[in-house]
C-alpha cells in the first residue's frame, strides 16, 4: 500500500523523520519497501498543519492479517503505538444535518444480513458536482487513485483515510427510491462503472433499487446510478460485507478493487458510521448541499469484542523473551486493547474492533514481542530429546544421491529443468495425431508451453540439448533425476508421481552402434552399482519415441522399470540434434529399495586362467546373446566365461552373414590347466558352434 | 713394451675425457678397439710376439689398461648421453602444456545446494521427510490455517490440477503429513520442488525449498533463532549475523522473515543487498496452534517452530548467480562452472 508521508504525519501527529518511522514499521511487521521523494510541492490541506518539508511516498507491504493498516489512519494509529504514544480517537465527526429527514426519502432493507451484517447510509441533497480541490486530488493521485469528480473523489478519499469502502449513488435515479441488499438468486447481469457487463451468480451480494441491481455489493457500483455532472442528490453507502462472499465474487469475475481488497481482509465494523459521517461532511464541505437528517443503520446482530485470557508467562514459553505483566499491559493499552486485570498477573484482553486478526493468546504474545522487537528473542539451541527412528516409507534421499554420483562418475552432467511441456510436445512424443492422453494438465497454466506436467524426462533432456546446440555444442552427456506425472486427467483417476532418472547421449562423431553400446553400458553399470542382481535388459515394447529394434526394456525381477535406446530421428531433429541421440529412462523406486543388501566378497582364483579367442561366421539373425547362452548350456568343464567382444561384416564374409569373435576364459579351481585340457574344452565349444551353423575361421589365438 | 702400454693408456684416458660428443667418442672407440688397426688390438698382437717369459707381465698390464679404458669409455658415454638428454637442445616434455583432462560429469548447483542444506540440518538431528508434488487443497492450504476464501491464499499464486488438487506451493504440507503420521518429538526437514504461478526476472514458476519443523514440549522461538543462526554459520561461515523481522504466514504465529548479513559486503551495503547490508533468506515462525489442532496435537502441551528456506536464493548467494533462470536453462557454459 502506498501512503503519503504528509498525510500519515498529519494523522499520527508525531514529530519524526520518514526513515525513522519506516524503520520502526518494518521491524514491527509492516515492511516499508520503498521511500520515494515527491518532486512537486505539497499543497496545504484545510484545517491541517502546514506542510513541513518535502513530501514522500512510502510503499508498505501490508500482510493479509493487517487489514487495519490498509488506511492512512490505521497506519497512523500503528505509528503512534510503536513510538510509545497513547492512542487517539479518530476525529469526532461533528455533522451538520440540515435537510429533510432521511426517513421517508429513501427506504433501505437488508434482505440477507448474513452477507451484509451492517448497512448504513446518508443522503446529501442539492450538491454541485465538479472538480475536487487540488489538495484532495494530490492525495488521491499519489496514492494510486484517479480523480473523477468531487463526490466520487470524497468517497475514495475517506476509503484511503479510514479504510472503509464507500459508495455514492445518484439518489434521483434510484427507482422506487428504495434500496434492497440481497444475495443474487439465479443468473443475471450488471453493467458496472467500468463499462463491463458482469454476469451474476447465486450468492453474489447485490444492491438493488426498486427495479434493478445497481451495484455489485462491496466490489463496484453500477453504471445506471453513477454520479454524473447533473447529479443533485447522493445516497452514500457505508457497509460491512461478508469477507468470503466478496472474495468469491471478486475471484470469479477477476475483478479486484480497492473496495473488495479491504472487505476480503475485513474492515472495522464499528468504523462504518465514522466513515459515513466523515464522507457526508466532506461532501458537504466540497460539493455543497445539505445532509438529510438521520442515517440508516441496519445492524441486526451486534458484533462484540472478543475477550482473551492472557498469561504473561506465555510470552517466554513461546518466544524465550522475558516480558513482565506490566510491560505486556502497557503494550496492549498503547495498541488500543481493553484490559481487565485478573489474579496472578493475568489479564482479560479485548481486542479493538479493527484488529480482526487477534483471536487467541498466541496473537497477543506476538503483539508484545513485535512491539518490543524481535531482536530480544534469544538465539539458543534446543535440548534435543529425539529418538532417531528408521523410516521405512522414506524414499531415501541418499540413494537418490547415489544414482547422481554414479552417473556423474560415468561422465554425465546433471541438469534440472522446468517440469512442464506443451500439448504440441506431447503430440510429437506420442505416436502422432492423438490427444495427449495420460498427461496431467494444469487448469490455469502460465502459457501454452507450460500446459502439462511432463510424462517423461526426455523432452526436458532434449530441450537442454537444443539449448546447447544453439551455443555450438554438438556432443552432450546429461542426466536428470526428477519426478514425472501420468494419469489423472479425469476426475476419477488419481495422477501418479513417479521419481525417475534419465540420461541422454548425443555424440555425432560416434557410430550409432557404439553410442548404443555405450548407453547400454551406462545402464548396466548403474544397475550393477545399485545391487540390482535380478535386473535385465530385454527386447520388448518401447515408448513411441524410441526407434523400433534399437532399444531395450529394463526389467527388475521381470517387471519393466524403464527403457534405453535410439531416439527417433524426427524427434531428435526437432531439437536440432546433428547426429544419433540415445537415451535411457529408469524408474527409481524399484532400484532404490534394493541397495541396502551388503555385498558378499567372492574368493579370488588361486591359479591362472587361460583365455582363448574364437572367431566364426554366422547368420545375421543369430544374436550374440543366444550363442553365449548356447555355449553356457553345454556346461563345458572349466569354462568360466564366454563373452562376445567383436562383430564384423564385409564382402569376404558375404551377405546375410556376420563374423563374431568370442573370448573364452577357462579356470580350474585347484590347479593350472594344461594345454591339452584347454584344447579339449575348446574342441567342445567348436563342436557346439558347428551344430548351430557357425563356420569357424582361422585358428584361434590365445593369450 | 711396458712403456708403450702405459703411454697408450695415458693417451686414451686423456682423449676420452676430452671427447666432446658421442660421435667423437665412438670414433675414438674404433681407433682404440677397432678390429682392424685399433691401437689396443695392435698392441695385443704385439704382446703375442714377445718372448714367452715377458708375456704374462705385459698381458696383465695390457688387460688392466684395456679394462680401465673400457670403463672410462662407458662412463664418458653415460655423461655425454645424459648431457644430450638434459641439454638445451634435447627433446623435452613441455610441462606448461595444458593437462589432458578426463571427461567427467558434474552435479547441478541446485542439487548440490540442496544436499548442502540437508546435510547441515541432518547434522543437527533433523530427519528427511517427503511428500507429493501434486497436493490436496487440504494439505497445502486448509490444514495450514488457510481455509478457502482466505486472502492469504493470494500470497501464493497457485497452479490447479483439479478443484481440490494443486501443485504444492510450498513443502509445508509435508509438515502436515508427518504430524498426522507421527507423534512428537518431531524434528524434520522436507526438501523438494514447489510451484508458484509466477514468472519474471526474479521468480521462476518452479523452485526448491527446504522446510523444517521441530515440535515438542518446551520449544520456543529462541530455539528457532539458535538453529537458524547455526545454519547461516554452517553454510556461509561465521561472522554473518541473522536477524528476524515480524511477518505473516498463516500457519505460524508469531511469524518472521529472516535476513542475514550480505555475503558480498558483509553488512556494509552493496549491489547484491540493495545497499541495506542484509539479504532476506527465509520465512519462519512458531507453529500456529490451529495447525496443531488440525493434526490432533494439543497446543497447550506441544509447541514447535517451522521454517522455509529457498534453495535458489541460497545458491545464488553462495555462487554469485544474478539470475534465477540460469538454473533452469541447462546451458553447459553455466553448469560446467560448478
Amino acid at each position: 500500500m502506498k501512503v503519503l508521508w504528509s498525510w500519515l504525519r498529519e494523522l499520527a501527529d508525531v514529530e519524526a523523520r520518514p526513515d525513522d518511522v519506516a524503520h520502526r514499521l518494518t521491524f514491527a511487521g509492516l515492511e516499508v519497501e520503498e521511500i520515494k521523494p515527491i518532486e512537486e510541492p505539497t499543497p496545504t490541506v484545510p484545517a491541517a498543519p502546514p506542510p513541513a518539508g518535502p513530501d514522500h511516498l512510502l510503499e508498505i507491504n501490508v500482510t493479509p492479517n493487517r487489514a487495519d493498516c490498509l488506511s492512512v489512519f490505521g497506519l497512523a494509529r500503528e505509528v503512534r503505538a510503536l513510538l510509545g504514544r497513547p492512542p487517539r480517537n479518530s476525529r469526532p465527526a461533528r455533522i451538520a444535518e440540515q435537510g429533510p429527514s432521511l426517513e421517508g426519502e429513501i427506504e433501505v432493507s437488508v434482505v440477507h444480513p448474513d452477507v451484509c451484517p451492517r448497512y448504513m447510509g446518508r443522503l446529501v441533497l442539492n450538491i454541485r458536482v465538479g472538480e475536487s480541490p487540488e489538495w484532495l486530488r494530490y492525495r488521491l493521485r499519489h496514492m494510486g487513485l484517479r480523480p473523477i469528480n468531487n463526490v466520487v473523489d470524497v468517497t475514495n478519499y475517506v476509503l484511503l483515510e479510514y479504510g472503509q469502502p464507500l459508495h455514492a449513488f445518484d439518489a434521483d435515479r434510484l427507482a422506487g427510491r428504495r434500496i434492497d441488499v440481497r444475495r443474487q438468486e439465479g443468473e443475471g447481469h450488471l453493467l458496472t462503472l467500468d463499462g463491463q457487463r458482469r454476469s451474476l451468480q447465486n450468492g453474489d451480494v447485490l444492491i438493488c433499487d426498486g427495479e434493478h441491481p445497481i451495484a455489485l455489493g462491496g466490489i463496484m457500483g453500477g453504471l445506471n446510478t453513477e454520479i454524473h455532472p447533473e447529479t443533485r442528490s447522493v445516497f452514500i453507502e457505508s457497509a460491512y460485507f461478508d469477507a468470503s462472499t466478496i472474495r468469491r465474487t471478486s475471484k470469479r469475475l477477476k475483478l479486484q478493487t480497492e473496495s473488495s481488497y479491504r472487505f476480503e481482509r475485513g474492515v472495522d465494523i464499528q468504523g462504518v458510521p465514522k466513515a459515513l459521517d466523515r464522507c457526508a461532511s466532506l461532501i458537504r464541505e466540497i460539493a455543497g448541499g445539505e445532509i438529510a437528517q438521520g442515517r440508516i443503520d441496519a445492524y441486526p446482530r451486534r458484533v462484540s469484542r472478543r475477550k482473551i485470557l492472557f498469561d504473561p508467562s506465555s510470552v517466554k514459553r513461546h518466544t524465550g523473551v522475558r516480558a513482565t505483566a506490566a510491560e505486556c499491559a502497557a503494550t496492549f493499552e498503547r495498541l488500543g486493547f481493553a484490559l481487565r486485570r485478573r489474579p496472578r498477573g493475568r489479564l482479560d484482553v479485548a481486542a479493538p474492533s479493527w484488529r480482526v486478526d487477534i483471536e487467541r493468546e498466541i496473537d497477543l504474545v506476538e503483539e508484545v514481542v513485535r512491539v518490543k522487537g524481535f531482536e530480544h528473542i534469544p538465539a539458543v539451541l534446543p535440548a534435543v530429546r529425539l529418538v532417531p527412528r528408521a523410516h521405512a516409507a522414506e524414499p531415501s534421499r541418499s540413494a537418490e544421491g547415489l544414482v547422481r554420483d554414479i552417473l556423474v562418475s560415468a561422465g554425465f552432467q546433471e541438469v534440472v529443468s522446468l517440469p512442464f511441456v506443451s500439448a504440441q510436445i506431447l503430440h510429437v512424443f506420442g505416436s502422432g495425431g492423438e490427444t495427449p492422453a495420460g498427461a496431467v494438465g494444469i487448469l490455469n497454466p502460465l502459457s501454452e508451453d507450460l500446459h502439462y506436467l511432463r510424462p517423461s524426462l526426455l523432452p526436458s533432456l532434449l530441450q537442454a540439448l537444443a539449448t546447447n546446440v544453439h551455443h555450438g555444442r554438438r556432443s552432450l552427456e546429461i542426466f536428470e533425476v526428477g519426478s514425472i506425472h501420468t494419469g489423472g486427467t479425469g476426475a476419477s483417476t488419481e495422477p501418479s508421481e513417479i521419481p525417475m532418472a534419465a540420461g541422454l547421449l548425443a555424440a555425432p562423431p560416434r557410430p550409432k552402434r557404439e553410442a548404443f553400446l555405450e548407453v547400454k553400458g551406462f545402464v548396466e553399470t548403474l544397475l550393477e552399482r545399485l545391487n540390482t542382481s535380478d535386473a535385465a535388459l530385454v527386447a520388448g515394447s518401447l515408448p513411441p519415441w524410441y526407434v523400433e529394434g534399437e532399444g531395450l526394456v529394463v526389467t527388475v525381477g521381470k517387471n519393466p522399470i524403464g527403457w534405453l535406446g535410439s531416439v527417433r530421428s524426427e524427434i531428435a531433429a526437432r531439437y536440432d540434434a546433428t547426429g544419433p541421440v540415445l537415451a535411457f529412462e529408469l524408474r527409481l523406486e524399484p532400484l532404490l529399495q534394493r541397495r541396502e543388501v551388503p555385498r558378499k566378497a567372492r574368493p579370488l582364483a588361486r591359479f591362472p586362467s587361460v583365455v582363448r579367442d574364437l572367431s566364426f561366421i554366422i547368420d545375421e539373425g543369430t544374436t550374440a546373446e543366444s550363442i553365449r547362452q548356447g555355449i553356457a548350456s553345454q556346461r563345458i568343464a572349466w569354462l568360466e566365461e564366454a563373452q562376445p567382444f567383436d562383430e564384423y561384416r564385409g564382402p569376404q564374409i558375404g551377405p546375410g552373414k556376420k563374423g563374431l569373435t568370442f573370448r573364452l576364459r577357462f579356470q580350474h579351481p585347484d590347479k593350472t590347466l594344461t594345454e591339452e585340457e584347454v584344447n579339449g574344452a575348446l574342441l567342445q565349444v567348436r563342436e557346439h558352434l558347428q551344430t548351430i551353423g557357425a563356420s569357424l575361421r582361422e585358428a584361434e589365438s590365445g593369450i | 713394451m711396458e712403456e708403450r702400454i702405459a703411454e697408450l693408456r695415458r693417451l686414451a684416458e686423456r682423449e676420452i675425457s676430452a671427447a666432446p660428443s658421442l660421435d667423437a667418442l665412438e670414433r675414438l672407440r674404433i681407433k682404440l678397439f677397432g678390429r682392424k688397426g685399433g691401437a689396443f688390438t695392435e698392441l695385443t698382437k704385439s704382446v703375442a710376439t714377445l718372448p714367452v717369459e715377458a708375456r704374462p707381465l705385459n698381458g696383465r698390464l695390457l688387460n688392466e689398461a684395456k679394462n680401465s679404458v673400457t670403463n672410462l669409455l662407458e662412463t664418458r658415454h653415460r655423461e655425454l648421453s645424459r648431457a644430450l638428454a638434459t641439454g638445451p637442445t634435447a627433446p623435452q616434455i613441455d610441462t606448461t602444456f595444458p593437462g589432458r583432462r578426463p571427461h567427467i560429469g558434474r552435479r547441478h548447483p541446485l542439487t548440490l545446494t540442496m544436499d548442502l542444506l540437508c546435510d547441515v540440518f541432518l547434522r543437527m538431528g533433523f530427519q528427511v521427510r517427503q511428500g507429493p508434488e501434486i497436493e490436496t487443497d487440504y494439505h497445502n492450504f486448509e490444514a495450514l490455517n488457510m481455509p478457502p476464501d482466505h486472502p492469504a491464499r493470494d500470497m501464493q499464486d497457485t497452479f490447479y490440477i483439479a478443484d481440490d488438487k494443486v501443485l504444492r506451493t510450498h513443502t509445508s504440507p509435508v509438515q502436515i503429513r508427518t504430524m498426522l503420521a507421527e507423534r512428537p518429538p518431531i524434528q524434520m526437514i522436507a526438501p523438494g520442488r514447489v510451484f508458484r504461478r509466477d514468472s519474471d526476472l526474479s521468480h521462476s514458476p518452479v523452485f526448491h525449498q527446504v522446510e523444517g519443523l521441530m515440535a515438542d514440549r518446551g520449544i520456543h522461538m529462541g530455539h528457532l533463532k539458535g538453529i537458524l543462526q547455526r545454519f547461516v554459520e554452517d553454510v556461509f561461515g561465521t561472522g554473518l549475523a541473522l536477524r528476524f523481522r515480524p511477518s505473516f504466514f498463516p500457519f505460524v504465529e508469531p511469524g518472521a522473515e529472516g535476513d542475514m548479513q550480505c555475503v558480498a559486503c558483509r553488512g556494509a551495503g552493496c549491489g547484491v543487498c540493495g545497499g541495506s547490508g542484509w539479504v532476506e533468506i527465509l520465512g519462519a515462525g512458531m507453529v500456529h496452534p490451529r495447525v496443531f489442532e488440525n493434526v490432533g496435537y494439543d497446543p497447550k502441551k506441544i509447541t514447535g517452530f517451522a521454517f522455509g528456506i529457498g534453495v535458489e536464493r541460497i545458491a545464488m548467494l553462495l555462487h554469485n548467480v544474478g539470475n534465477i533462470r540460469l538454473f533452469y536453462e541447462n546451458d553447459m557454459r553455466f553448469l560446467e562452472q560448478f
